[in-house]
């Protein structure tokens, strides 16, 4: 590199950096954490960036000179040979600068990870979801949303509609243009079509079921309408990436789905390939359940041929042994000075079934960054191999709590009665000894703490955290005696019908694991109590059946989705079932097919349920988060979801060379995992 | 398999005219005892299995801990062994151990033990220690040895203390209890079915051996596994973990008994045809009585041969069972679950003395390889 | 003979009919099915599938029907040719098993290979040096292989051909050779990995045959041919070698019926723990999530081989001893 060129990086990395922390200072304005749409979005990330490449061509006199975009080699080998048009017509007009962790990438290299096959969709997936709006990571204001694929969206005053502004320009990766006639495509005959998608997810329509409208205003602007007001989208949307795994949102690539799709493709085509898989309908190709959009031709992941606009492409799909994904020449982000990313070539995931292989590759050094299956239980045989196996370990904050979950629904109506009692919750709550559980079962790495969200959740509050997690047998003790549950001569105490106090933890935890461990002294305290506790674990689709059918005593299992919780309530509400505290209630909230069973109009959850209802349809964001936090409160004040020890250290192995890894980010499916960390920024140092 | 072969014994020294005389007048019972005592082996081994039951059968008197109590101050301590020399130089009589420090490393979260040496703990026998009910019945708290009571902050880990600071020692001694007992009704059930099965194919031959045989190679055909599988979820969930164990290695008893009945089979058709057992017939004896009195002692040694070889498969396929997630869970305690919890990386390459279980697994099926070959050896006295 | 064989052949096709029956409900038997425990490990990694997509997946899969109509299905699709679609790879099922065939019979056969390479010298050795020192310590070495349990010694030797030798280790090939065509590099690479999984494989086998060898061997030493031939002058090595052994070898023959099946499933618990892309493992995880028509197939692969494995070997010793064939009379 001329030195020219040297003085010019770094001039431009100050101007970057002036200019982006001036715009975050600029917009420390509003006041509460939650993610904002229109006021913050359009100054996120997007605008103060851009600005610094324009900064940089008036004042370096010979920067006209120099190329205003810079590709991979590979990329400009193919460039050269004449099979790809030069970076500039593949880039957007605007492409989304992102802001590298430590420093400028350099091009090149194999990332070497590891998965556990066909079914393991969501590791390699969430490395690269590309959806309308995404999470950004701030390091003085934790999880915000920004815009992603739309340079912009607004909302109008009662969030009902939302316009989005796609970037113009984009191309998917075969080089055709990503503009509105794929969200045309996309809306009308994927999702309206009842063969594809039999039943519409919940955000994509009202209340009352009628989908929302999309409305295509030009060739890079289309609205979304709803009947009633949807001010969660923008949140569900970074959350998830619309019926259609990797993104984009709200669109798929119509010039080569219509050849397979009933209405426009060619029927040979099409008997064909359901003949040569073995189907029996066109619509398989499409979906592995109806309406999940996973199926051999419509899934990036089984598909190498579909056109997609994120980092890379699927190139050797699975099951195969090594399979192999390599760098989109059209992918529509640049770093800031103009390097087309990502960085990396290629990113191969080898198959494996067992843990402790995993484990062995993971300290001989053959995974350059995963944070997927490594094992907290191994963290001393990670920390003391990084040295010969030339790897860091990185330690992010799992969202998520370990938790029983007293089940009020359970078919003893005594136990049940007992269970929706908040004294007898409060004292099997305090006979866990939670310091005791942290200290012997995981060497610290976990916290004692109520269900609740975690730090760094916008919902954080330190009192929820502390609520009835003490360790106080002998207030237990009075709390049990005050509720008439005398001692029998055993000391184990008898129920009001006379019978012996006795409960079962049932879990689908693998048997030696440490949740196993926790599970058994769990039983050991409550035992202790006269709550005479057995910790039982069952088979995974056992533990299924048993919470669907609501036959579960008390279930073990993580309180997780504990960073935007907004963004998927669903332990707090009950409808994520495997949490099993009101599972059969939830079940007639949510007008699901299995068990259902109505609770009393006066019960606190109806308020839970109305609450969120509530926020559902408040478009006033301050007013939401006030609601939202009556729904917490409610927990808070006789937490329904009994959490032990939590906010895991999420273990991360990187290679030494591997760079731009961020560290103490939150780990957590609402933010997308290791998403959270934009891996197509991340590149090897050689 | 090998079952069906029978093993020679060298030339036994030349007897002298009164040892002949012994030989001849001595039963068949007599003639097998002094051919087993020539098989050194087989006899150390014997004592071997001996003493392993006795572990099994007095199990808390051996053990010096409560094998469930739970330390976290005591996390992965390597062995201690037992000391005969203080740190001063000075020979003590009585053995004993230094106090534990135990510090964390704060990086790799790893625990290191120094020896204390200004803390000694003497070892005694027949001491005071943990409280418990031999076999349910009697209240006692002697065991074998230990710190005695007085031991405050004494920590005795014969053999090094697991994940979660519980004392191997102890775990492994009452493991012995269920993985060797375990197996014994599985074994016995399996016997019987094989000989009665084996010996009405054999002895009678056509249509009953031609189901007999049809039976057996349907069952031999289908793969171990999934049968495994499939009993343990048909087994009702609701019972504790030692009766679903116990459910399946009757159920397996009811397919291991195949192999045993072939080999019987095989026999009979064989006897069939000899000659003392037409002498017999021709003399007038009953059906019952051929089958009992020529028959059966004549392939007796493979019966007590294949008992005794079988014992060690049932020991191994506990902890087959157990790596699959089919045979016992904890809280149980076995060599099988020892073992599942000692199944990962972390085991192997930080604390390996978790993985004695598999060394008492490896002792205990030699032990009884070994006895059964010397069993087998000495069963057949009279062929040469 | 041959209407022994005709016999034995006609026999054996409703003993197969009766394990498919028996091995398809087999597969049912444990509680939920192929979709419960695939949501079940869904939900271990974060996500979650409704109520409502299991039951239209359900519907999809045909798994809402009467087990003897899926049953039927099943039949029929074999009979031609068709085993069917696995739940959880969503490729055909010969495809699967296909593809892991050939490395499956590659690690049997080097196992295989190995063991007799070792135990067969190892037992004529202890038995013509009877209670020597060496008799003692190839016994014993061979009964350690007999007693360990396969997923631990699996486990450690994994961890110290790492932590000691530096070795590469899980799986059978190096990732730039796993889905690469054949070619010799592939081949050298192959055996650079193998041995490990066949050295595990083997201990148990070889302790087996030691004793087997031994016995034999032993038995036949004593035969007055023996000792005729060692007054006739014969040299000690090249007589044992050249008759009682060939005679010892004889047992071997019953022991084909069991080798078949086992060339496929044998290596499963070793397999699992080693991550090797071989049939065993795939068979068991196929068990454990309940992928009907992977497992269906696997079962009657396995059952198949050892009908005409038991098959092969029976003749065999009915050609050897005519006293069996005309046991029945």
């Amino acid at each position: 590199m001329s030195k020219k060129a040297i003085d010019r990086r770094t001039f431009l990395k100050l101007s970057a950096l002036t200019t982006v922390s001036a715009a975050l200072a600029a917009c420390a304005g509003p006041a509460s954490p939650t993610p904002q749409p229109q006021p913050t979005q359009a100054a996120a990330t997007s605008v103060p960036a851009t600005k610094a490449p324009e900064a940089a061509a008036t004042t370096a006199p010979t920067a006209a000179a120099a190329p205003k975009y810079k590709e991979a080699p590979m990329l400009a080998e193919l460039v050269k040979a004449g099979k790809l048009p030069p970076v500039e017509q593949r880039l957007p007009q605007d492409p989304r600068v992102i802001q590298p962790v430590e420093k400028i990438g350099k091009y090149g290299g194999t990332w070497r990870r590891a998965y556990k096959g066909v079914s393991d969709r969501w590791g390699p997936t969430k490395l690269q979801e590309e959806p309308m709006i995404q999470w950004l990571w701030t390091n003085d204001k934790g999880v915000q949303v920004t815009a992603n694929l739309c340079s912009k969206w607004e909302q109008n005053a009662d969030a009902s509609q939302f316009t989005f502004y796609l970037r113009k320009g984009i191309k998917w990766s075969d080089g055709e243009e990503f503009n509105t006639d794929d969200v045309k495509f996309w809306y009308e005959d994927v999702l309206l079509n009842k063969t594809l998608i039999p039943s519409i997810p919940d955000y994509m329509r009202d209340p009352d079921g009628t989908p929302m409208k999309v409305e295509i205003i030009d060739k890079y602007t289309f609205s979304v309408k709803y009947g009633k007001p949807k001010p969660l989208l923008p949140i569900t949307l970074a959350k998830l990436t619309g019926t259609n795994p990797v993104g984009p949102s709200f669109a798929m690539p119509e010039h080569y789905l219509k050849k397979y799709h009933e209405k426009y493709g060619d029927k040979a085509t099409i008997d064909k390939a359901v003949a040569d898989r073995k189907f029996a309908t066109w619509d398989q190709l499409w979906n592995n359940s109806k309406g999940d959009l996973q199926g051999p031709i419509a899934f990036w992941f089984l598909n190498p041929e579909l056109p997609v606009i994120c980092a890379w492409k699927m190139k050797v799909p699975p099951p195969a042994e090594h399979m192999v994904m390599e760098r989109n020449p059209y992918f529509w982000k640049v770093d800031p000075e103009g390097n087309q990313l990502p960085y990396i070539d290629q990113v191969t995931h080898d198959l494996f079934s067992d843990q402790q292989v995993f484990n062995m590759w993971l300290v001989s050094g053959k995974i350059d960054c995963q944070y997927r299956y490594t094992d907290t239980g191994a963290y001393t045989l990670y920390k003391e191999n990084e040295q010969k196996g030339g790897y860091r370990v990185l330690r992010w904050l799992l969202a998520s709590t370990n938790a029983v979950y007293p089940n009020i629904n359970c078919p003893d109506p005594v136990l049940a009665k007992l269970f929706d009692t908040a004294e007898f919750r409060h004292a099997l709550s305090i006979a866990i000894n939670r310091q005791e559980l942290a200290d012997l079962l995981y060497n610290g790495l976990m916290t004692p703490r109520q269900a609740s969200p975690v730090h760094g959740s916008p919902n954080y509050d330190p009192e929820f955290e502390k609520k009835w997690a003490e360790y106080d047998p002998a207030t237990a003790n009075k709390l049990l005696d005050d509720l008439g549950l005398k001692k029998g001569p055993d000391g184990i105490r008898l129920r009001p019908d006379g019978k012996p106090l006795e409960i079962t933890i049932e879990s689908q935890d693998t048997p030696g694991s440490q949740a196993a461990d926790e599970g058994d002294r769990i039983a050991k305290y409550w035992t202790a109590i006269g709550v005479k506790t057995t910790f039982k674990i069952v088979e995974r689709s056992l533990y299924t059946e048993h919470y669907q059918n609501g036959t579960i005593e008390v279930g073990r299992w993580g309180c997780d989705r504990n960073s935007i919780v907004m963004a998927d309530p669903g332990r707090y509400i009950g409808i994520t079932q495997d949490g099993p505290w009101a599972p059969l209630y939830a079940a007639w909230y949510a007008k699901a097919p299995t068990k259902q069973l109505e609770p009393p109009p006066d019960h606190p959850i109806r308020k839970i349920w109305a609450l969120w209802d509530q926020c559902q349809a408040e478009a006033d964001e301050t007013k939401r988060n006030a609601l939202f936090k009556q729904l917490l409160d409610i927990h808070k004040e006789h937490p329904y979801m009994i959490g032990t020890v939590g906010e895991a250290a999420a273990l991360w192995i990187v290679g030494n060379k591997f760079r731009n890894v961020p560290d103490g980010r939150i780990e957590d499916d609402t933010t997308r995992d290791e998403g959270l960390g934009t891996p197509c920024q991340f590149f090897f140092d050689v | 398999m090998s079952t069906e072969v029978t093993a020679r014994g060298s030339a036994a020294p030349v007897p002298g005219e009164q040892d002949v005389e012994k030989v001849y007048v001595a039963s068949q019972w007599q003639l097998m005892w002094w051919r087993f005592r020539e098989h050194k082996l087989a006899v150390i081994s014997t004592v071997i299995v001996i003493l392993f039951y006795l572990v099994a059968l007095f199990c808390e008197f051996f053990a010096t801990a409560d094998p469930e109590a739970v330390s976290a101050a005591y996390k992965n301590v390597p062995p201690q062994w037992p000391r005969f020399v203080d740190a001063a130089g000075r020979f003590r009589l009585r053995p004993f151990v230094y106090g534990l420090k135990g510090d964390r490393d704060p990086v790799t979260l790893r625990m290191r033990y120094t020896a204390d040496t200004s803390r000694i703990y003497p070892i005694y026998f027949f001491t005071h220690g943990v409280p418990y009910k031999l076999w349910g019945l009697w209240t006692t708290d002697i065991h074998l040895f230990g710190l005695g009571a007085n031991a405050q902050d004494g920590q005795l880990f014969l053999l090094g203390s697991d994940r979660m600071g519980r004392d191997m020692y102890s775990r492994i001694v009452y493991g012995a209890r269920i993985s060797l007992s375990i197996g014994l009704v599985g074994v016995v059930l399996s016997l019987i079915l094989g000989v009665l099965l084996g010996g009405i194919s054999g002895y009678y031959g056509g249509g009953v051996d031609m189901v007999i045989q049809r039976v057996i190679e349907f069952l031999q055909s289908m793969p171990t596994i999934p049968l495994w599988m499939a009993l343990a979820a048909a087994l009702p969930p609701k019972w504790p973990p030692e009766r679903v164990y116990f459910g399946i290695t009757i159920i397996l008893s009811l397919l291991a008994w195949t192999g045993m009945a072939r080999v019987v089979r095989g026999r009979f058709l064989a006897l069939r045809e000899e000659d003392f057992i037409m002498a017999a017939r021709l003399s007038g004896t009953s059906e019952f009585k051929i089958i009992t009195e020529h028959m059966v002692p004549s392939f007796l040694s493979h019966i007590i041969a294949s008992i005794t070889l079988s014992i060690p498969n049932m020991i191994l396929s506990e902890t087959s069972l157990s790596f699959l997630g089919l045979g016992l869970r904890a809280p149980a305690i076995s060599w099988g679950v020892l073992l599942q919890e000692a199944q990962n990386v972390q085991s192997v390459a930080l604390a390996p003395w978790l993985l004695l279980p598999g060394a008492a697994v490896v002792v205990a099926v030699l032990a009884f390889n070994f006895m059964g070959d010397g069993l087998r050896d000495a069963a057949d006295p009279y062929a040469r | 003979m041959l209407q022994y064989i005709l016999r034995r052949v006609l026999l054996a096709i409703p003993t197969l009919l009766v394990i498919s029956i028996v091995s398809f409900i087999l597969i049912q038997l444990p509680p939920g099915d192929f979709l419960s425990s695939y949501a079940a490990n869904l939900a271990a990694t974060g996500e979650e599938v409704s109520g409502e997509q299991l039951a239209q997946l359900r519907e999809a899969y045909g798994l809402d029907q009467p087990i003897y109509v899926q049953y039927f299905k099943w039949m029929r699709g074999i009979l031609h040719g068709d085993f069917g679609l696995s739940l959880e790879w969503r490729v055909p099922v010969e495809q699967l098993i296909w593809e892991r065939m050939a490395l499956t019979v590659a690690l049997s056969g080097f196992t295989m290979i190995f063991t007799w390479l070792l135990a067969i010298p190892i037992g004529v050795y202890s038995a013509t040096h009877q209670y020597s020192p060496g008799d003692y310590v190839a016994t014993f070495i061979g009964f350690v292989g007999l007693g360990v349990p396969s997923f631990m010694i699996a486990l450690v030797l994994m961890w110290i051909a790492y932590a000691w030798f530096g070795f590469d280790v899980g799986g059978l090939f190096s990732p730039q050779f796993k889905d690469a065509a054949w070619s010799w590099a592939k081949v050298l690479d192959l055996l650079k990995h193998i041995w490990i999984p066949a050295i595990i494989l083997g201990m148990g086998g070889t302790a087996g045959l030691i004793r087997t060898m031994r016995a034999n061997t032993l038995d036949e030493l004593h035969k007055p041919y023996v000792i005729t031939a060692q007054a006739k002058g014969l040299k000690k090595n090249r007589l044992v070698w050249k008759y009682p052994v060939r005679v010892a070898l004889n047992p071997f023959v019953s022991g084909v019926g069991s080798a078949l099946p086992n060339l496929i499933s044998g290596g499963t618990i070793v397999g699992v723990v080693l991550s090797l892309p071989t049939a065993g493992p795939l068979f068991l995880r196929a068990l454990q999530s309940q992928d009907m028509y992977l497992a269906g197939a696997f079962i009657l692969l396995l059952s198949t081989l050892t009908v005409v494995g038991t098959l092969i070997s029976d003749i065999l010793l009915a050609w050897l001893d005519p006293r069996i064939r005309f046991g029945g009379q």
